[in-house]
């Protein structure tokens, strides 16, 4: 199919704006997207809920080197490719055949049963779990990405444990980078991305979350309530949330400070629960505490 | 790497089809995965001459939420279960508190009656905007030479450029919209998706003046986005292709739980609940012990519950099952849900019930429901508590029963010794894309699909339409 170059100009807006690279220059952006030799991103779903792919879409202006735009190419994401069944699944296997491209998680991977409590696809007529296709995608990818809390560590499939559900890292039994969250804020998953094409080092802690955005110090230990009053149920505007089952005193996440959905909130600023949702315990039950315990 | 192969297609024939003569000169098309819907959906699909003859349809995870909750504080049902779906995560907040206030005898004030409508009205505008435009849209647009718009089908795409250009400008500009509205329901919830606003009793927020003027301000240019672009977007689709008007009827048979409480005891609704049969105009009441969650094809071993009574027991090898989901049915009789249905039902529109009608409903229904938030912000008493204090039940039951924007929406909780016993959830897509039930009748989409054309075995583009026109959740349907 041939296009005019304006037609190509707003697909390329178009492709910036679904990978959260918006306010990049276009005219950049569209030689970088036509070039033959992107580096390619395969973004699988395995048991997840698809709401760290919309939070990805939430992502507003992140800061983007025009090189690292240069190395995007979407060529696998369930939700949003054009191709189906059998034209999907080939633009994924022949990118992972082809090797060099970033491999992004988005999910947990069943293990038991054979992997049949997730399947991806079928190839040939039959289906191929998530551990298999997980395992397929990695072997020649030149960087492998767990997005959200289900690929990084587990997560809620992991909590329930018939399917045996496991982190990206347990399941290819090598470090890989974990952006967990649930969902993973866009700006930890865009500015992780930017900076792995980059070939920017990024710094990890002990869960290899990169600490730029998984803080040393946690929520709680920043946050101006912790010196006041306790809330004893909610409602109480303002007050710390801890005796109610806050999980801010164990999370290491800039949620404070980032805020979310183009900084028009976030957890604790509603005056709600902060539950922990980067940490490889999560979830971590009981989430709420009475206020008189 | 193909896993071991336990699962075989069902014989052509269905309870309503052809009869099966066909005559070995069927021709069987698998599309999976199916692609631009949440979650993952299998589609096995048998044509003969040229058209859609049987169909069956795959849930292809299983996570075990239900199960999970069993021994947890009922509280923590809200943040857990929205964790089901990504896209639609309010809906599950909303039936896990409407169903844990039932059971503890609480009414929430009114304010916060408005509160948790206006962020799951943002969900739904959120969730609209992207079904139509990034889920949908390309299965009729000529996509741009690049990934993740190829490769694709190339078949019978009829835009002219002027027109074709126009959708491919609104599909960038929806991107926006539809974070717009993501971003105006943060404002009330924290943040989205997966808000933690939610709490039995009301909301955890206190809204201000400088709140409800960043939401309204935000809410405005998505409802204008949805009046100027989205609404007449839609109607230049049905004009280009206007025999989708006739196209995945499927049974007629529509059901809504209701949404959008317009008064504390939940008995107005922006959104009314009910059922019709058949695409009849006279809507009947629904009575919860009539629906039964059958599981023959599905990879369970329970057998056909009511959601209060119901369990969950998986079987990873159950012999002949061919779906995580369960097979739902009111009566025996399958049904459809999602936006069609409860603008149906509520009179708002009864053109038709097919994949164009859908889309015509679901942009109607985007424009109401925006129009309604911006009612219901001036209705916010600043001031007035959010939250009602209570005292937990220590047993009981309560049924949450609401709608996300793909449909019916049910937990069902009971408590006993101040922990969960029993949870069941009954999610949209279970009753559009269940499996067969223990009769062998089709389910929603399955029944929709057939008939439908297919000029290209190798490019099945026409059915693919039929299936967004549902907009599955599968990650719902299965949860």
């Amino acid at each position: 199919m041939r296009i005019s170059r304006r037609d190509f100009m707003r697909y390329a807006g178009a492709a910036a704006a679904t990978l959260g690279l918006s306010g990049v220059e276009l005219a950049q952006a569209a030689e970088v997207l036509a070039s033959a030799t992107s580096p390619a991103v395969i973004w699988l779903s395995g048991s997840g809920c698809t709401g760290c792919s919309v939070s990805l879409l939430n992502a507003v202006n992140p800061t983007i080197d025009q090189v690292l735009l240069n190395t995007i190419s979407l060529k696998y994401h369930p939700n949003l490719m054009a191709g189906a069944g059998d034209l999907a699944v080939s633009a994924a296997t022949s990118t992972a055949t082809a090797g060099g491209h970033v491999l992004v998680i988005e999910g947990a991977i069943p293990t038991a049963a054979d992997g049949r409590y997730c399947y991806v696809w079928s190839e040939a007529g039959s289906p191929v779990t998530m551990a298999q296709a997980v395992t397929a995608m990695a072997a020649k990818a030149i960087a492998v990405v767990a997005v959200g809390t289900c690929a990084s560590f587990g997560g809620i499939p992991k909590a329930y444990g018939t399917a045996a559900a496991k982190g990206v890292g347990d399941h290819l039994g090598k470090p890989v980078i974990n952006l967990p969250g649930c969902p993973a804020h866009p700006d930890w998953i865009v500015g992780s991305l930017v900076a792995l094409l980059a070939g920017t080092s990024i710094a990890l802690d002990s869960y290899r979350r990169p600490t730029a955005y998984y803080t040393p110090d946690t929520i709680h230990s920043r946050c101006p309530r912790r010196e006041g009053e306790e809330m004893s149920r909610f409602g109480q505007k303002g007050l710390c949330l801890e005796e109610l089952g806050c999980k801010g005193p164990s999370t290491h996440a800039d949620c404070d400070r980032r805020l979310w959905n183009n900084r028009n909130g976030y957890c604790i600023g509603v005056d709600g629960l902060c539950i922990g949702c980067t940490e490889p315990t999560f979830p971590a039950f009981p989430l709420h505490r009475n206020g008189d315990d | 790497m193909a896993a071991p192969v336990h699962r075989v297609l069902l014989p052509l024939t269905t309870n309503t089809s052809t009869g099966g003569g066909v005559g070995g000169t069927a021709t069987t098309i698998k599309m999976d995965p199916a692609t631009r819907l949440e979650g993952h959906l299998e589609v096995t699909l048998q044509s003969d001459a040229g058209r859609v003859v049987s169909a069956q349809l795959g849930g292809m995870m299983y996570r075990g939420f239900e199960n999970l909750l069993l021994g947890k504080d009922p509280r923590d049902a809200a943040h857990i279960t929205q964790r089901i779906c990504g896209v639609c995560p309010t809906p599950h907040a909303m039936a896990a508190v409407m169903a844990g206030e039932a059971a503890a005898g609480l009414r929430v004030t009114d304010n916060a009656r408005i509160v948790r409508n206006l962020i799951l009205g943002a969900d739904y505008l959120h969730s609209h905007i992207l079904h139509f435009y990034h889920l949908a849209l390309p299965d009729f647009i000529k996509g741009p030479a690049m990934p993740p718009w190829t490769p694709a089908y190339q078949v019978d795409l009829r835009l002219n450029d002027t027109d074709n250009q126009r959708m491919v400008d609104h599909y960038v500009q929806a991107l926006t919209a539809r974070r717009q509205a993501h971003e105006a329901g943060a404002i009330f919830g924290g943040k989205l998706p997966h808000t933690v606003a939610y709490e039995y009793g009301g909301v955890t927020t206190t809204p201000d003046a400088s709140m409800v003027t960043r939401f309204r301000n935000l809410l405005n240019q998505v409802l204008a986005f949805i009046d100027n672009v989205y609404v007449p977007d839609v109607d230049l689709l049905a004009g280009e292709y206007p025999e989708y008007y006739t196209i995945g009827r499927g049974y007629g048979n529509l059901l809504a739980f209701g949404v959008f409480d317009l008064n504390t005891t939940g008995s107005s609704k922006l959104l009314a609940r009910g059922r019709v049969v058949n695409g009849s105009t006279a809507v009947q009441g629904i009575d919860l012990n009539a629906i039964l969650e059958q599981t023959r094809y599905s990879w369970y071993n329970d057998p056909g519950l009511n959601p209060s009574g119901g369990t969950t027991q998986p079987n990873a090898t159950k012999a002949g099952a061919y779906s995580w989901i369960k097979s739902p049915r009111y009566g025996g009789v399958a049904y459809e849900v999602g936006a069609l249905a409860r603008m149906w039902i509520n009179g708002d529109y009864r053109r038709g019930i097919s994949v164009m009608d859908r889309h015509q409903a679901r942009s109607h229904e985007a424009s109401k429901i925006a129009h309604a938030m911006l009612t219901w912000l001036g209705q916010l008493n600043l001031g007035s508590p959010c939250y009602t204090a209570y005292t937990p039940a220590t047993s009981g039951a309560g049924i949450g029963l609401t709608e996300a924007p793909r449909g019916a929406l049910g937990h069902w909780l009971q408590v006993a010794n101040s922990v969960v016993s029993r949870y069941q959830i009954l999610t949209p897509t279970c009753w559009n894309c269940s499996p067969r039930d223990n009769a062998g009748v089709a389910g929603a989409l399955e029944k929709a699909l057939e008939g439908t054309p297919v000029v290209d075995s190798a490019q099945p583009a026409e059915p693919l339409r039929v299936v967004h026109s549902y907009d599955p959740c599968l990650s719902c349907a299965v949860h």
